[in-house]
């Protein structure tokens, strides 16, 4: 599966940010994915969107944006604090992926900020937000 | 990039929104900026004076090069779809100048529009949004301009407000107009679910087809008052009216087109470099 690379969660956030106003433009979190693979995609990174992984001796799960060397991305629009963590969770202990959760909010308040860093934190994980109304990106829990 | 999408629609139909989206769009062309022409109007007007070829309008629909074919494998079946590939460029308005890129309309815009919005979709106001992101027109270009049609059908309204940054509104000064507008302005936060508050600062009006140096000119200042106070103080009307004589159809002729350039830059550009100013270019 290959090892993760590092700095991706970086350059992931960079993306975002270049295209925040297409992307804070989508409700449809389909037509996200399409075009963050887009994104992604010209920045280098291989992505591809709905893969389905399988295993044997583990259930199958569906990544919405995976890469073969062994990064993935949940996307979540306009979710529930808690939305796409046990996703996130299944692909990295039973895929071994680097995965990171993505949410789209329309805007985060005190309260979910830090119920979303604790998560991350204890769970070590990267939780990528975007808040639509400040147009702004940033992620919480670990980078890189 | 991070470009701005601009609507138009109006109360009445015949006030100008073509016109007046395809004179910003040469203008801000000539500014140096990127721009996408997207017709919304299944009488595809927009569509026609850019593409100008009959044949070359019918080549393109049964190619499907239109906004129909794009919104059914963008927002129904999800796919991915290069926007270079539907994009039609023309010089406009003659072969000498910059080209405008458009998405052209076809009649079968009215069929998507109406299957989607009656259909069990969630969010369906979004479907343009939806749309126009999913097509990165906001990292493509600096403008994205949306000509729709009359508020007759409310949805391209409800589409165009939920999709654009900032929407024009022309109308012409007569008493029909002001009171059409009026009761479109008036029913618009409840049928977009927007407040007033957010929703009018986002709106701006313009009095199109003024003949100058007449009591048309008076009335306007009374109806500017009548839409502040009846309306919303947010409202944003601009100062700079549009003259009668801004025709479209003249800039097209041959004979008469240095004379019209001349008239349309002179006539025009109040109302541009206000249009600028307000919507952030």
């Amino acid at each position: 599966m290959g090892s993760p690379q590092r700095g991706w969660v970086e350059e992931l956030v960079s993306i975002l940010r270049e295209s925040v106003e297409d992307l804070c433009s989508i409700r449809d979190e389909r037509i996200f994915q399409n075009l963050l693979e887009v994104k992604l995609r010209r920045a280098g990174l291989n992505f591809e969107k709905r893969v389905v992984l399988r295993s044997r001796d583990r259930p199958d799960l569906e990544v919405d944006l995976y890469h073969p060397g062994g990064m993935a991305v949940e996307v979540k629009l306009d979710p529930r604090f808690y939305q796409g963590i046990g996703q996130v969770l299944s692909a990295r202990e039973l895929y071994g992926l680097d995965a990171v959760l993505l949410q789209v909010w329309e805007e985060v308040d005190e309260r979910t900020l830090r119920a979303l860093s604790r998560l991350a934190e204890r769970l070590s994980l990267s939780i990528v937000l975007v808040e639509r109304r400040r147009r702004a990106v940033r992620v919480v829990g670990r980078v890189g | 990039m991070s470009g701005k999408v601009i609507g138009f629609f109006s109360a009445p139909g015949g006030v100008g929104k073509t016109t007046i989206a395809m004179l910003l769009g040469w203008k801000l062309r000539e500014r140096g900026l990127s721009v996408l022409m997207v017709d919304m109007d299944p009488s595809v007007s927009l569509s026609w004076l850019l593409v100008r070829r009959e044949s070359d309008l019918i080549d393109y629909e049964k190619k499907g090069r239109t906004l129909s074919r794009i919104i059914k494998k963008v927002v129904e079946e999800k796919e991915e779809v290069d926007l270079r590939d539907y994009v039609i460029s023309r010089p406009f308005p003659s072969g000498r100048d910059l080209e405008l890129d458009v998405v052209i309309s076809d009649m079968d815009l009215v069929r998507i529009v109406d299957s989607y919005w009656f259909g069990s979709h969630a969010r369906r106001e979004y479907m343009l949004s939806n749309l126009l992101g999913g097509l990165g027109v906001r990292s493509a270009y600096d403008c994205t301009l949306l000509d729709t049609i009359p508020f007759y059908d409310r949805k391209y309204a409800v589409l165009a407000v939920y999709a654009a940054d900032r929407c024009v509104v022309p109308l012409r000064p007569s008493i029909i107009d002001a009171y059409r507008t009026g009761m479109m302005l008036r029913e618009l936060p409840e049928i977009t679910g927007i407040r007033g508050e957010e929703l009018f600062p986002r709106m701006g009006l313009v009095f199109n087809m003024v003949r100058r140096g007449t009591k048309q000119e008076r009335f306007i200042e009374r109806y500017v008052e009548l839409f502040r106070e009846k309306i919303s103080a947010r409202l944003y009307i601009f100062s700079s009216t549009i003259p009668y004589r801004i025709s479209f159809s003249r800039l097209g002729t041959e004979e008469e087109q240095s004379r019209d350039r001349e008239d349309v830059n002179r006539e025009f550009s109040p109302f541009f470099e206000e249009f600028c100013e307000w919507a952030g270019f």
